[in-house]
């Protein structure tokens, strides 16, 4: 396994998805290369400071806040969540400009621009 | 309606910590009992859920947002959401997985509203860089050995990253849930979800370069 080929597939050696003959090649490359052994053990210690965050525990309140919410009438589906879950769905930051730059042609070509 | 809920229905072991969730499958969904009194219009048994996912939900959302103040604010949502849409689970995924959509779009959109206050953001990581706005509480034997500060900066790296990466990282280094569970949460093929998170810790790595030095480990090449 070659050196680019070793970087690439970092990510899958970490995560235990070379098979043997390939993690063995993997392990070869490593023996002789200090660079990418040395890039290894820094993602290594990435995940590893991931794992060791503190979870925090949701506040004592949370539980009762939502139910009295409930209660009041806020967990009732609301008009505008059909609206909403369209706009959302059709991600407006994707569409919206080429379907602003298709009307600004449009409007060009109607007055003749 | 009657306030005095609240007593777990089924009983059920303590969570353990979440990343040993992974590959732990089990063969029957252990909330289906309790979705079903709900959606008989048994309150009790959304308080239940509520308090079953309620760390999870608070934490995916702290991770997401970089404020407890947020996270809360977004786990209330979470979960009215979750009642207002929950007719729309059909058991085709488990319910944790259902759980864990609603409060990634819900953190989605939020980050979408606070993307577009560019103060709000800029405050924000003010605020997080000097370690304020992080979550109440004792502090844990956990967080006094990782030390504050060094979670504060793996906070703030997190939060440089683009939700596309983030999420899945989230999901999969921090809360442990398994590929199959980040692919079904996220929508997206296995693949997609594990190049992502590939991509992610190598944002995270070159971010966090003087943390990790300062752990012993030399910066990568």
């Amino acid at each position: 396994m070659n050196h680019p080929e070793v970087r690439m597939r970092m990510g899958e050696y970490l995560q235990g998805n070379l098979d043997l003959a390939q993690r063995a090649l993997f392990d070869a490359h490593l023996d002789g290369c200090e660079a990418c052994a040395r890039d290894l053990r820094a993602l290594r210690s990435t995940v590893d400071v991931l794992h060791d965050l503190p979870a925090p525990d949701a506040p004592p309140h949370l539980v009762d806040r939502v139910v009295a919410r409930i209660e009041d009438g806020e967990g009732r589906p609301r008009w505008w969540d059909g609206p909403v879950a369209f706009w959302n769905l059709i991600d407006p930051a994707r569409y919206l400009p080429p379907l602003a730059a298709a009307a600004l042609t449009s409007a060009a070509v109607i007055v003749g621009v | 309606m009657s306030t005095s809920v609240g007593q777990e229905i089924v009983g059920r072991a303590p969570v353990p910590p979440s990343r040993r969730r992974r590959g732990a499958e089990a063969a029957v969904d252990p909330d289906l009992e309790l979705v079903a009194r709900w959606h008989a219009g048994d309150l009790a048994a959304f308080e239940t859920l509520v308090r079953r996912y309620q760390d999870r939900v608070y934490r995916l959302l702290y991770r997401m947002l970089g404020s407890a103040s947020d996270a809360e604010d977004a786990a209330q949502e979470t979960f009215l959401n979750l009642h207002r849409h929950g007719h729309r689970f059909r058991g085709d995924a488990r319910f944790s997985t259902f759980v864990y959509r609603v409060a990634a779009n819900t953190a989605l959109n939020r980050r979408r509203t606070l993307g577009r206050t560019r103060a709000r953001i800029e405050k924000l990581a003010e605020r997080q860089a000097t370690g304020h706005d992080l979550p109440e509480g004792p502090v844990g034997t956990e967080q006094a050995a990782l030390g504050r500060e060094r979670s504060e900066r793996v906070h703030a790296a997190l939060a440089t990253l683009p939700d596309k990466l983030r999420l899945p990282l989230v999901l999969f280094d921090i809360e442990g849930l398994p590929y199959a569970e980040v692919s079904n949460v996220l929508g997206l093929a296995e693949g997609t979800v594990k190049s992502r998170i590939h991509r992610a810790r190598l944002a995270l790595r070159d971010r966090l370069a003087p943390e990790l030095e300062a752990l012993g480990v030399e910066s990568p090449s």
